[in-house]
């Protein structure tokens, strides 16, 4: 598979006479097909000498060209068909896989309560609001999953722009609109490092994040200590927080790898 | 209550495939590493299962298998060899036929540069 220029120097280092050969090997069905002797490779009807032979066509198979290319070592082509048998399904299709039959556990009280402290606002007014901006559904099971299961979340938002954008947003309404506050209300001042995103490229040291106590709410700070609220820069709503390393990487960065802040 | 529509369960689906697939390949194709695993590589590889779609296959193994081909054989191995192209076009075989048939002479082909000598 060629990747731009990281594939073609892999591929190239690999052998690139082999890949020449390959490209001869499938090029000249016709002659091959006439050259039908002993030691034949087959698959189909035909049969041919340093051949192989496809249905109608034949694909000729110059092994003596490919003899002089070296070793072919990385052609591990048969062993990783056969593993591909082992591990994926050969009936179902992608879409099927998605569909995950356990029921969602009902809305724990004490998430209910976790949710009004760190919104600001209940969840059913939460989702009363995302259905205005959206028109759409949440389920409130949905929500508390979200926040227990970090591939739950990122398949969630990778599927629905608007749950990682819109419903993110009115999760993180509640965070200090001034850094003084943002101090006095214990939220945590991240390095340098991570408000690179939060930052012009011309002036990384504009502005600067914070995120609270719990880490779910983020929010950055200008050079005056004014909330950032521009889409470019601005805090975004933690499912999993900084300290919370890989569920952090799949819910909130994989998704804003795919639909941005 | 929020019922996934069609759309996010394929998108859902599709994603968690293609991490499969990844996955699959790092571990068996390990020259994949630092390629696939990259953005680009990421979405060159979106690109081949959407190829593979456009040719009718469309179970887990019959994707995997195109997207091996291509790994082995080059992105435009559909194009450039004529009998993959005429396997694939060909409206008489069906999706897993067609993607059984590129992996075998994949296969058979790489197996006999492998061996060097006629």
């Amino acid at each position: 598979m060629i990747m731009g220029g990281q594939y073609s120097a892999a591929y190239k280092s690999a052998g690139e006479s082999s890949r020449l050969a390959s490209n001869n090997l499938l090029a000249s069905a016709a002659a091959a097909a006439k050259a039908v002797k002993d030691g034949a490779v087959a698959v189909g009807s035909a049969v041919v000498d340093g051949a192989v032979a496809v249905g109608k066509g034949a694909v000729s198979i110059p092994v003596s060209v490919a003899a002089k290319g070296g070793t072919y070592l990385w052609f591990k082509a048969k062993p990783v068909f056969q593993s591909a048998k082992e591990y994926f399904s050969p009936t179902e299709s992608p879409a099927s896989s998605a569909v995950v039959p356990c029921p969602l556990p009902v809305v724990n009280p004490a998430f209910r309560d976790k949710f009004q402290k760190m919104a600001g606002m209940s969840l059913d007014d939460s989702l009363k609001h995302y259905k205005d901006l959206t028109g759409k559904d949440i389920d409130p099971k949905q929500v508390q999953k979200m926040f227990n299961d970090a591939t739950y979340a990122r398949d969630l938002m990778l599927a629905d722009k608007d749950i990682h954008t819109i419903y993110r947003d009115l999760l993180n309404t509640n965070v200090p609109k001034t850094k003084e506050d943002a101090i006095r209300l214990g939220y945590t001042k991240l390095s340098v490092l991570t408000s690179i995103y939060h930052n012009p490229v011309t002036d990384m040291w504009k502005n600067t994040k914070f995120v609270s106590a719990d880490g779910h709410l983020e929010a950055v700070y200008d050079e005056h200590g004014e909330l950032v609220d521009s889409n470019d820069f601005k805090g975004t709503f933690n499912f999993f927080g900084p300290d919370q390393a890989s569920g952090h990487a799949a819910a909130d960065v994989e998704t804003y790898s795919k639909w941005g802040n | 209550m929020l019922e996934f529509s069609s759309q996010q369960i394929s998108a859902i689906g599709e994603s968690r495939f293609q991490e499969r697939l990844l996955e699959f390949l790092l571990k068996n194709q390990p020259d994949t590493l630092g390629v696939l695993d990259t953005t680009e590589g990421k979405k060159t590889l979106a690109e081949q299962c959407s190829k593979a779609r456009h040719y009718g296959l469309s179970t887990e193994l019959a994707l995997a298998n195109y997207v091996i081909t291509a790994w082995l054989l080059g992105a435009d191995f559909d194009t450039r060899f004529a009998a993959m192209n005429e396997i694939l076009s060909d409206p008489t075989t069906d999706g897993t036929q067609k993607s059984e048939l590129i992996a075998q002479i994949a296969s058979l082909v790489l197996g006999k540069l492998e061996a060097g000598a006629p």
